[in-house]
């Protein structure tokens, strides 16, 4: 009898220890709709940026980010007239500069910024003047999350970050950078990738994020391959979504996952009522042709819209390619970034 | 004959200098790709990793973003 309630109460135990999460699992092949969007293009007073591959707005400043910046990595226009204002971000070996940007998120009047090859989080606030960011907090993360590629703010304590180990898919951070708790599984069918090569199957699925608190919808895009994964943290659901180019496709050599089948998508936003990514869907063997004839087409020339419950809803053909989107759903209007062109913003308008 | 000799040089450099820079934007990327090429013994075989030009996929050896990841011995 003692034995069977030690049983039970070590069930018990289990039980609330596991997060009970309902998965659902979807494919696509097209999408109920499909509209073309012509750009016009946001004038900037200034060329600084070389790589724009994130654009976030916040009332009336909108901050872009370069990817291969040459001297700073974070340049803040006003908005809606993309006058400059300043730049921050300093690229450099100081404590105080950055080795690498990844990805930048508003938090209220600051913004945090990622820098993965220093593993660390930096937290930015407006001068008194509110023309400049200056850095307030650095957040060093710790040794047990492997490279951090993207992250989000799932409140004003806790981060975000999707796991590079391949033992799960998402970090839970606090605000000393200490890892408090993993979510989740690659939702990947290669058997033989998830049995012996976790660290390459976690490259390859190394997925763009977004978190919208108001809904509690947690997205994730793959950067390789076609598969868009919903996390509702509020109702603990989960959907994975898979497009016509499926999952990641990769080769295991010397431990890392080297891509061989095509860029997928290169940003994703959840709004209140849908979930916006940007779609490449190019192989790289035609990159790799149109680098040898010096043809430079980077970037999605589509916009996916989904449901938050990861259902398609809406395919949006673009006259330009894009990277990073910010899209404001009450004014219709997506704004997006343009690496291959000198002037590197464009809106579409899609009401 | 110095003179002549002088001439065919100043000729040559002048030929040499034109031809670089009406390929030089033709060429760019290539340059670039040339530039960024990074190399690695992998840690389990004889093959290499090769990172090529600048873009958005994480290196995995130098953790630079770039264009295309490739493999090969």
């Amino acid at each position: 009898m003692k034995t069977l309630i030690n049983i039970l109460l070590l069930l018990l135990l289990l039980a609330a220890c596991t997060t009970v999460t309902h998965e659902d699992k979807l494919s696509y092949t097209d999408f109920p709709e499909t509209k073309e969007l012509s750009a016009s293009t946001q004038s900037l007073d200034t060329a600084l940026v070389r790589y724009p591959f994130r654009i976030r707005v916040q009332g009336d400043k909108a901050i872009v980010m370069d990817l291969h910046g040459t001297d700073y990595y974070f340049h803040l226009f006003h908005y809606p007239d993309f006058c400059y204002q300043s730049s921050f971000g300093k690229l450099g070996d100081s404590p105080e500069e950055m080795l690498s940007a990844e990805n930048i998120r508003w938090s209220g009047q600051s913004l945090w910024a990622l820098d993965a090859n220093k593993s660390e989080l930096n937290r930015y606030g407006f001068n008194l003047s509110s023309d400049s960011l200056l850095r307030q907090e650095a957040v060093n993360l710790d040794k047990d999350i492997l490279r951090a590629l993207d992250f989000v703010m799932y409140d004003d304590s806790t981060f975000i970050i999707p796991d590079y180990s391949g033992d799960n898919r998402l970090c839970w951070v606090n605000r000393q950078g200490k890892l408090l708790r993993k979510l989740g599984e690659i939702p990947s069918t290669n058997e033989d990738a998830l049995k012996n090569s976790r660290p390459a199957l976690a490259q390859a699925w190394r997925s763009f994020i977004d978190y919208n608190p108001r809904n509690g919808v947690l997205a994730a895009v793959t950067q390789l391959g076609e598969v868009l994964e919903v996390y509702n943290l509020k109702d603990s659901t989960y959907v994975v979504c898979c497009g016509p180019n499926g999952e990641p496709k990769f080769q295991v050599s010397g431990g890392y996952g080297i891509p061989t089948g095509i860029m997928g998508f290169s940003d994703v936003q959840v709004t209140d009522n849908a979930i916006y990514a940007v779609f490449q869907g190019r192989s790289f063997k035609e990159i790799a042709q149109n680098a040898q004839q010096g043809i430079q087409l980077d970037g999605g020339k589509y916009i996916y819209v989904f449901s938050l419950k990861g259902e398609p809803l809406q395919k949006y053909i673009l006259d330009n390619y894009v990277y990073g989107i910010s899209v404001d759903e009450q004014k219709g209007v997506i704004l997006a970034t343009d690496v291959n062109k000198d002037e590197p913003i464009v809106e579409y308008k899609f009401n | 004959m110095r003179k002549k000799i002088l001439f065919a040089s100043l000729f040559l450099v002048t030929i040499a200098t034109v031809t670089f820079y009406s390929h030089s934007r033709k060429n760019d990327l290539s340059n670039l790709m040339l530039e960024n090429i990074e190399a690695l013994a992998s840690r389990e075989s004889g093959s290499m990793t090769y990172c090529f030009g600048s873009g958005s996929v994480d290196c995995p050896v130098t953790h630079v973003k770039v264009e295309i990841v490739r493999y090969g011995s």
